[in-house]
């Protein structure tokens, strides 16, 4: 629950479902903290693959495996099947709580931008895909400012959850310094403020997402108005939902 | 000269014997001591005293006399004060075989030491599921393993953060797909499309391939390189784990060692335990999880009992106590079923499969009885399906393989255990009856090799002061025994001709215990219930005859039949062909004389004798035997160089049973002469004896009983003083009469004869003389022999005249 008792709406955002999977173990660490209401979004990024030059249509898998870029027809069941995964995630992340789900599809350039959305949510994660099997810690970004204190509660909360130790990290460093630092760290999970100014653009905040290599949670601590859910996934009219 | 019955008669000085009381040298049992009860078995307790003593293999032993002998408490008594003075026999234990756990290992450990072991051990799973767990969640424990992980993941971010920044550097863009990571050209935080890469210059073009193709082949080896740190870290990390349990472990086993650092045997056992359980250390950690739930704290709860930690778990197969004094065990198995006597492997049903560990093995007698002995009844023994065989295995293999029957007979195939065999040095001591011996001695080979002792029990003893002398001891020691009331002089008296009547001899003594034991009891609740203070002679007499009442009844409706005449028995009068013989009747215990009417008839034939018995198989083949040897003295006497042209039948009247034995052929062939003399038998007498072909009397069995039958039947008709019956005169010995019947021969009522040959007999039997062959060789005339021969001669006469006439009819025709 937040401060003042409404439940927290937990939003988990990716561009697949490998980068869907740590975030769904982020998620799992964090419910039992108010959360009441938990929505997926994959998104899926418009790149058009045969418009890029012949020799960068290939693809390393997760394996170390170079291959060429499959067709478009396998990258569309590839992508559908990425989004049951995911929404069978999502539902037995939301009966495991148990709590209120909700589940979308939609196109975009990159799923950093959720970030700027005007989505309902009062916590974001934004999955990403580990390399390896260790577990890193959990990297709490501090600023300056009264939310550092959100910041620290979940990091704890999480590393609780994640089995692992908390790392503060950011409140004399430099934007820059603090992407350097985060690409030279493994971590299980970076937590930020989405209020802090630390990241003011775009191009920052998704150069933090790939330095992360984690998932990355953003706490929002300004309240907005809940979008409504429905119980047992019923969709929203106008949005490609499934 | 005619024989008279007066000269066969046997005075009632001759046919009395009891025990006087006054050459008992006590006036009550009280008087007697204490000292060994079991008399008149030396043999047979040399033999046990001999089994118990050897040392060497194979000489175990069979006990066999008739039940009621005291076999069971005289092998007890002397296996038990043999053992006491023996070692107390080792501690055998399974544990599991950590390399084979389908094979249990079997310890053999010093007297006292299995359950300190398996206490030991208890504390020692106890004490490692609370040690184990605790050391996890130590904060070394966690520090050290946090370091070694985050130096892996350094190592592994170290690299792909390297190379992220040299693609940034080279205005690379890598790009997450579904499918994995791209690497594509950028320009102004751009990517650089096909179009627009084709207007690049050649040289560019070409930079950019060749360093996209670079970056790809880096990426990919990072990528490949992953799952290689990835397995080092685990390994690590397994190292550490191992290193740390390794210590706590040991640190505890070697507790556990000390304590039994004498016992060489367990060292071994406790490394290979000690090595296990620092591989299985999660077992520990996974009981710590599962322990939440429960009503007792998690410190207090028993971690040994859960099935998790049974392969560290001790079954004791045998424990004895550690002190000296304990001696060795003296086992007796009452139902040697084969479970009972090797042991067993229990199973449990889990998930409809049935499975066991070595914590099921059960054991059995000879597990128990291993450094000592085990009793078994013989027949309940052969009695149960695969005992013997698997006994005979144990004893010839000298080791406890335990196999269910179900597994010797191949019937049942499931998760099973092949135990190591434990060693075994016990000496069997097997009780059984005569048969049952012979049955095994002639039938199954290696009993002989097995079994290399016999001890067999006397079931009498000579009449002889001491054994006299002894069996008072024994009626004292039983009567205190058994809470009974002491016996005055009169009582034992009385119980010792009542146990020479049982051996039907008064030379003898009766050794059947048992039988004297339950007279003993009867008669002490008849003198309690005259509130007596000694069991006295009338009360030993009256349990006897109440015995005999309670097995009467059968006897009580043969005599009421005989005395209204629906039995045809003649006590008075004359008869031809017609003599009473006796037979004994048996049911159970007890025995009854019952005479039955003998009869022949003969008339000229082929010299065939006829025994009807035999024709309908009603007569068994002892008197089929007896029959026969009637023709052979008739043919062997008679008419010696004629044909033997007689045909005669014999039979017994009114008999329905079956009839065996020969104690009646004397009585068949009175009557056989009687019928070819045609001089009547007198029907006052009754008959028993057996005779052989040189015509004398032989002795037989049951003549007390023969001989008190007949008195019935005079009895209840009449007692004319002309009544008796004549026995063979080698049974004189044999004759212990009752009361009643002594005092109707010393009234001069009732007469018993004693006859050596047929003549006397016949000469009783009818008042005329046989008749001995003269220097003529021919009979005196009007003699019982001389009659018959000339009867036979007549038939032989006849026989040839019809022979010849025969002849001449065939000639005309």
């Amino acid at each position: 629950m937040t401060a003042t008792g409404r439940k927290i709406h937990l939003l988990i955002g990716a561009g697949s479902f490998t980068d869907a999977k740590p975030a769904f173990l982020v998620a799992e660490a964090l419910m039992g903290a108010g959360i009441g209401d938990v929505s997926g979004i994959l998104v899926e990024e418009e790149q058009d693959f045969e418009a890029l030059p012949a020799h960068a249509r290939c693809v390393i898998t997760p394996s170390g495996t170079v291959c060429t870029t499959p067709p478009p027809a396998e990258r569309r069941m590839l992508l559908e099947s990425d989004a049951k995964a995911f929404r069978d995630n999502l539902i037995r992340l939301a009966e495991n709580a148990p709590s209120n789900w909700r589940f979308e599809r939609q196109k975009g350039e990159s799923v950093s931008r959720l970030m700027y959305m005007k989505q309902a949510w009062d916590l974001l994660v934004i999955g990403h895909r580990t390399i390896g099997h260790q577990t890193g810690s959990v990297l709490a970004l501090l600023s300056e400012g009264e939310t550092a204190g959100n910041v620290r509660e979940l990091s704890q909360r999480l590393s609780m959850g994640l089995r692992t130790a908390v790392l503060e990290v950011g409140k004399d460093l430099s934007a820059s310094e603090v992407i350097k630092t985060v690409n030279k760290t493994r971590a299980a999970a970076i937590v930020i403020d989405a209020a802090s100014d630390l990241f003011h653009d775009k191009a920052q905040f998704r150069r933090l997402i790939e330095a992360a290599r984690c998932p990355v949670l953003v706490v929002k601590t300004s309240e907005e108005e809940e979008r409504p859910t429905n119980k047992g996934g019923e969709n929203a009219a106008g949005q490609r939902n499934e | 000269m005619v024989r008279t019955d007066r000269d066969n008669r046997i005075p009632y000085e001759r046919l009395t014997w009891r025990c006087d009381p006054a050459e008992l040298n006590f006036r009550t049992t009280e008087e007697i001591d204490d000292s060994d009860s079991l008399f008149g078995q030396d043999r047979a307790m040399e033999a046990i005293r001999l089994a118990a003593e050897i040392p060497q293999h194979g000489f175990n032993l069979f006990v066999l006399g008739p039940a009621g002998t005291r076999r069971h408490f005289a092998v007890n008594e002397v296996l038990k004060s043999q053992a006491i003075s023996m070692p107390t026999p080792d501690d055998w234990v399974y544990v599991n075989n950590f390399e084979a756990p389908h094979r249990p290992k079997a310890l053999r450990l010093p007297a006292g030491t299995a359950q300190a072991l398996k206490a030991e051990i208890d504390d020692l799973v106890d004490d490692l599921a609370i040690d184990i767990p605790a050391l996890f969640e130590s904060d070394d424990y966690q520090t050290t393993r946090r370091t070694i992980e985050e130096e892996y993941a350094q190592r592994q971010e170290e690299e792909m953060a390297a190379f992220a920044e040299r693609v940034q550097e080279e205005q690379i863009a890598l790009i997450r797909t579904p499918m994995g990571f791209m690497l594509v050209a950028t320009r102004d935080g751009e990517v650089v499309k096909n179009e627009d890469f084709q207007k690049l210059p050649d040289d560019e073009q070409a930079a950019i391939e060749e360093k996209i193709a670079t970056f790809q082949q880096e990426l990919s080896k990072i990528l490949r390189n992953a799952p290689k740190i990835d397995r080092e870290r685990r390994h690590r990390i397994e190292q550490l784990n191992a290193e740390l349990t390794g210590q706590v472990v040991t640190a505890r086993v070697e507790e556990t060692m000390r304590k039994f650092s004498d016992t060489a045997v367990l060292q071994d056992y406790l490394a290979a335990l000690c090595k296990d359980m620092t591989a299985n250390a999660e077992m520990f950690l996974a009981f710590a999880t599962n322990t939440d739930e429960g009503p007792f704290p998690d410190k207090l709860r028993k971690a040994h009992r859960d099935p998790w930690f049974h392969p560290y778990m001790v079954n004791v197969m045998v424990a004895h106590p550690g002190d000296a004094e304990h001696g060795a065990p003296v086992q007796v198995e009452d139902l040697p079923t084969l479970d009972r006597l090797t042991g067993r492997i229990e199973h449990q049903s889990k998930m409809g499969a049935l499975v066991t560990d070595f914590t099921m093995i059960k054991p059995g007698v000879l597990h128990r009885a291993n450094g000592g002995y085990l009793v078994v009844d013989a027949r309940r023994l052969l009695s149960e399906p695969m005992a013997w065989p698997a006994l005979k295995q144990c004893l010839r293999t000298r080791t406890i393989t335990i196999a269910s029957m179900a597994e010797r007979l191949s019937l049942l195939s499931t998760i099973s255990l092949e135990p190591e065999p434990i060693p075994l040095e016990t000496r069997v001591v097997l009780v059984g009856d005569r048969l049952l011996y012979a049955l095994l001695v002639t039938l199954d080979p290696e009993f002989g090799e097995l079994f290399k002792l016999e001890a067999e029990f006397e079931e009498d003893i000579k009449m002889t002061p001491d054994a006299r002398d002894q069996f008072s001891r024994l009626v004292a020691v039983t009567a205190r025994k058994h809470g009974l009331m002491p016996l005055d002089a009169g009582g034992v008296a009385r119980a010792i001709d009542e146990a020479v009547r049982l051996t039907s001899d008064r030379s003898k003594l009766s050794l059947h215990l048992e039988a004297i034991n339950d007279l003993l009891c009867e008669a002490d609740h008849y003198a309690r219930r005259e509130a007596r203070e000694y069991i006295t002679s009338a009360h030993i007499a009256k349990a006897v005859s109440e015995k005999e009442r309670r097995g009467s009844r059968i006897k009580d409706r043969v005599r009421e039949a005989i005395a209204r005449g629906t039995i045809m028995i003649d006590a008075a009068g004359d008869a031809v062909g017609q003599v009473n013989g006796l037979s004994v009747v048996g049911l159970g215990n007890y025995r009854f004389g019952r005479p039955s009417r003998i009869t022949a008839r003969t008339r000229l034939g082929g010299g065939k004798l006829v025994d009807i018995e035999r024709e309908v198989e009603l007569g068994g083949p002892l008197h089929s035997k007896g029959v026969l040897i009637l023709a052979g003295y008739l043919s062997s006497t008679y008419a010696l160089d004629m044909p033997f042209s007689l045909h005669a039948s014999l039979v017994f009247e009114q008999s329905y049973g079956n009839i065996d034995g020969d104690s009646a052929s004397a009585a068949e062939l009175f009557a056989l002469l009687s019928s070819l003399s045609d001089v009547p038998i007198r029907q006052s007498f009754a008959v028993t004896g057996s005779v052989n072909q040189t015509g004398e009397i032989q002795a037989i069995g049951g003549v007390n009983e023969k001989v008190e039958g007949f008195y019935e039947v005079c009895l209840d008709k009449g007692l004319t003083g002309d009544q008796g019956v004549l026995i063979p005169s080698s049974n004189l010995d044999h004759l212990l009469l009752r009361d009643d019947i002594l005092q109707a021969v010393k009234d001069g009522r009732f007469h018993v004869y004693a006859i050596g040959t047929v003549n006397q007999g016949i000469e009783i039997l009818t008042g005329r003389v046989a008749g001995s062959r003269r220097a003529d060789g021919a009979f005196p005339p009007g003699s019982i022999n001389a009659r018959v021969e000339e009867k036979l001669a007549n038939y032989a006469s006849r026989l040839k005249e019809l022979a010849r006439h025969n002849d001449l009819s065939d000639t005309d025709k």
